[in-house]
């Protein structure tokens, strides 16, 4: 009872302490971002290690909840070894990170580097053996990260291989309908032996090269028939495999890259306009999609079937207020798929909704510091392939979040770097690679000669 | 500047106006929306919580124990130490939840203080305590109106007219809240008391010639020279062919409204009812709060007012007197009482004065709020004129107090269930109103009689407190 007691103390003064952790990352960031534009280098760095001092002491209090809290000394064990995985995870991707992105910018790394940690502990609470499994999707990931820069040295113009991209994505976004298995009421997953993976994660990634080497060489409204029909291919196809969110991030990815290409706002409203038409027709034609609208409208008539997962996702934002019920004192495992799409609920519950915010401000200082690289990059091809990869990233976090707390129609896409999932955390971290690359090419060369940072 | 780049920036705005629209959302849900979702029986974190907090008490305005809750081995019990005098009022947990335990649960579970309660619990292992809720009722009051039912099925309300304070609310048959689980079914099945039905304020009935209150107010309002009246009471009276009798066929004689309204004369008020058209009572009978929603925040049932333009004279005769198709429950009388006896303006009635935390900290005190106009001050004097009459030398004689001067209607409602139900609303003292009350016994016969006395009892309590 006494030692019950002490531990439920700790938990309520914890939440104060995630908070004010989050709340001096955010600061840190916004500081650094200052002295960085005023050539206070050494301001810069003490601004930027505070950052990732607050991602350890998150994680590490997390780890000592989580510990304390769980009954079961065999448990114990274990939750304290993944623990100390996870702080050299930090470690060893602070240091690797910094040694091969040279100039890279350490900013974006601290935010993603949070949001995983985030992730972790709330996989932890939610179910331990998804947290061990998680980790090993962050060093895959990080793996495949730190060759990105060698590739890109030995392979200098990737702008060339447009059909390449092209054809590969095909093939991958194909492959469901040949190797696919439902899940989740969704058919654009594959299994090989017992290893399930979304090519769609995949074909992301060559689809922003795809369109970056195709839209580079614009000249006329010609140019982009090809690029506009093999995107509305790869939306069709999504749909039909009843992957929504994948194909309104695809679309609007393709959407977002055309009118950077071309600055015409006639472009972007018209397509926008023509989405909101097909939209409509979706609606009529598929029953999956009215489920999805009609659970959103009003998911109180049906909240045993259709509204289950929206209503079960209010409870747990609404249920505790600001500050949450503390690490391990609300029910996320209420909620369906909480390790994946219905994460940021779980987040909102226990770390409570100061945090919740700070998080999306966290994913906003990602696109922010993800566009001023775009911004750097003199040459077009990386513009956009910069543009691009925030594009997703920002797309894919906006459907997610929107949808869970029944802001638009719930479609189901991970939220990235925090959701439990190998293809969508190596991908996520690849696609940030790609990012860090541009910034490193362009910060290591001194190519940018002038550039205006000025938003 | 490459256009392209001028492009990027605005893209980067779009986004940060598409995050910001997240927190905005979310800020509206958790300040607007959230309170009223999370209370829904599907979220799951409310029982859970049950297990662990200890639900705040429920206490009468003096501070004597109605609910609490108490620790018997690893289990919370909840006791209520009146028993019958509040069940229905106070409700219980046991079986779904129902009055203030069911308006109240959110209040009951919600822990203040927390940080303190914590630290308080390391030390001594007390559980989590809820807040407490403390009422307008007075046990007292509450208690005396259920012995004066005697066993008789009915229901009886006082209020307080000039703050809408519920003083007492009492139904029966009723049932002890602490032996629900055992006799549940029982309880349940028992169609023809119905016990756990709140007839205070569930409970419909035909009004009778407390209805009549409505009606003198009509004629006040639309007659201009109402004060001419008159009408020559035979104790029958033909309208087209149907007939209306007045109380066991008493002739009046030459009345005019005040004395129709003193003696309860039916066929007067029929009369008027003709004159005053089916419109001008809908009319009426909508502003106060017929086929409209009450003012209350625990279960209730809509008073029913059927006349429209197009009734026909049968119907107008009948609803003119308070019978037809005309019901209403006895905290509805009481809230149009209410407003007579406060120069026409309803207060808004509660029965949650305010909430406690457990270390003693008051929160959420309701101030007492105008809830609506229901009579002009012109037409209230009038209408309380003539009620002091019907006490001090008409049909009320019964509910006359020593040195107090009483104001009331009485009613004696035919129905379908065999002999008449007895109504009494009034209040006192009339030049200054200090409590309302609405009392029936359902088929006690004579209102003036029966129901009368009740409310004498009820209302020299109040005063003398």
């Amino acid at each position: 009872m006494l030692k019950e007691s002490i531990i439920d103390i700790l938990i309520l003064i914890s939440r104060y302490a995630f908070v004010l952790f989050i709340f001096i990352f955010l600061w840190s960031g916004y500081k650094a971002i200052i002295f960085e534009k005023e050539n206070e280098t050494g301001e810069f760095i003490n601004k930027i290690y505070m950052q990732r001092f607050m991602i350890v002491l998150t994680h590490v209090l997390a780890f000592v909840i989580l510990m304390m809290t769980s009954k079961d000394s065999v448990q114990i064990i274990e939750i304290m070894k993944l623990s100390a995985f996870g702080l050299a995870f930090i470690i060893l991707f602070m240091i690797f990170t910094s040694l091969i992105y040279k100039k890279s910018d350490p900013v974006i790394w601290n935010c993603i580097l949070f949001l995983m940690v985030v992730g972790l502990i709330m996989l932890e609470r939610i179910d331990h053996d998804l947290a061990k499994k998680q980790i090993i999707w962050f060093l895959a990931g990080t793996f495949v990260m730190i060759f990105i820069p060698l590739v890109f040295k030995i392979v200098p113009r990737f702008e060339a291989f447009k059909y390449l991209y092209l054809i590969l994505g095909w093939i991958f976004i194909l492959s469901p309908f040949i190797l696919g298995k439902e899940r989740y009421g969704a058919y654009n997953w594959i299994y090989i032996g017992n290893f399930a993976f979304q090519p769609s994660e995949i074909v992301k990634f060559l689809f922003i090269f795809y369109l970056a080497s195709a839209l580079r060489a614009y000249h006329s409204i010609k140019d982009l028939i090809l690029p506009s029909s093999m995107a509305g291919g790869y939306v069709l196809v999504l749909v039909l495999q009843r992957d929504l969110g994948g194909a309104l991030i695809f679309f609007l990815t393709f959407l977002i890259l055309v009118y950077v290409r071309t600055s015409s706002s006639l472009l972007f409203f018209g397509g926008l306009g023509g989405a909101s038409l097909a939209s409509v027709l979706a609606y009529k034609l598929f029953s999956h999609v009215q489920v999805r609208v009609q659970a959103w409208l009003n998911p109180w008539k049906e909240i045993d079937t259709k509204g289950y997962q929206i209503t079960q996702s209010l409870f747990a934002i609404g249920t505790w207020g600001w500050l949450g019920s503390g690490l391990t004192a609300g029910y996320p495992k209420h909620i369906p798929v909480v390790e994946s799409d219905f994460i940021f609920s779980a987040i909102c519950e226990e770390f409570g909704n100061l945090f919740s915010i700070g998080i999306i401000l966290v994913f906003l200082l990602i696109i922010l510091r993800g566009t001023l690289i775009a911004l750097k990059s003199n040459r077009i091809f990386y513009s956009l392939l910069a543009m691009g990869a925030v594009s997703l990233i920002a797309i894919q976090t906006f459907l997610i979040i929107g949808g869970v707390i029944k802001m638009i129609p719930l479609t189901g896409v991970t939220l990235p770097f925090i959701s439990y999932g190998g293809s969508s955390v190596i991908v996520s971290i690849m696609i940030t690679g790609i990012l860090q690359w541009i910034q490193s090419y362009y910060a290591t060369r001194e190519e940018v000669l002038e550039y205006d940072d000025s938003l | 500047m490459i256009p392209y780049k001028k492009s990027i920036k605005k893209v980067f705005w779009l986004y940060a106006l598409m995050f910001c629209a997240l927190i905005g959302y979310l800020l509206k849900f958790l300040m607007v929306d959230s309170s009223s979702v999370i209370v829904n029986t599907y979220n799951p974190r409310l029982s859970a919580l049950e297990k662990n907090i200890h639900r705040g008490e429920i206490r009468d305005r003096d501070g004597e124990v109605l609910a609490r809750t108490v620790e018997n081995g690893d289990r919370l019990i909840r006791e209520y130490p009146k028993g019958r005098d509040f069940a229905h009022v106070v409700g219980y947990v046991q079986k779904g939840k129902t009055g203030v335990e069911a308006y109240g649960n959110f209040i009951l579970m919600e822990v203040s203080d927390r940080f303190i309660q914590r630290v308080n619990q390391v030390f001594t292992g007390d559980k989590l305590k809820g807040n407490n809720i403390i009422l307008t009722l007075d046990a007292d009051i509450q208690h005396k109106a259920r012995e004066l039912l005697k066993g008789r099925k009915g229901a009886i309300v006082v209020m307080e007219p000039s703050t809408g304070k519920i003083l007492a609310m009492v139904s029966y048959p009723d049932f002890n809240p602490n032996e629900i689980d055992e006799n549940w079914a029982k309880l349940n099945q028992d169609e023809e008391n119905s016990p756990l039905l709140n007839r205070a304020s569930q409970g419909l009935y035909p009004p009778g010639s407390v209805y009549k209150i409505v009606t003198a107010a009509a004629t006040i309002e639309n007659m201009e020279n109402w004060q001419d009246f008159h009408y020559r009471c035979s104790g029958e009276a033909n309208f087209k062919g149907n007939s209306i009798r007045c109380y066991n066929s008493q002739a009046h004689g030459e009345v005019d409204l005040e004395k129709a309204f003193t003696v309860s004369c039916n066929t007067a008020f029929s009369q008027l009812g003709v004159d005053l058209g089916g419109e001008k009572m809908q009319l009426i009978s909508e502003r106060v709060l017929f086929n409209r929603d009450l003012p209350y925040e625990l279960e209730y049932s809509k008073g029913r007012f059927a006349l429209t333009r197009n009734s026909e004279e049968k119907e107008i005769i009948e609803t003119a007197i308070g019978q037809g198709k005309t019901l209403v429950s006895p905290l509805h009388m009481a809230m149009i009482t209410s407003a007579i006896a406060n120069g026409g303006i309803l207060m808004k009635p509660y029965i949650i004065d305010h909430v406690e935390t457990n270390y003693g900290r008051e929160k959420n005190k309701q101030i007492p709020q105008k809830y609506d106009v229901l009579f002009s001050p012109e037409v209230a004097s009038q209408l309380t004129e003539m009620m002091v009459r019907v006490v001090n030398e008409g049909t009320g004689s019964q509910a006359k107090i020593k040195n107090v001067t009483v104001a009331g209607k009485t009613g004696t409602a035919q129905n379908a269930s065999g002999e008449d139900h007895a109504w009494f609303v009034g209040f006192a003292p009339a030049e200054k109103p200090e409590v309302v009350v609405a009392v029936i016994i359902e088929n006690g016969g004579s209102g003036g009689r029966i129901a009368g006395p009740i409310a004498k009892e009820l209302m020299q309590m109040v005063i003398n407190q």
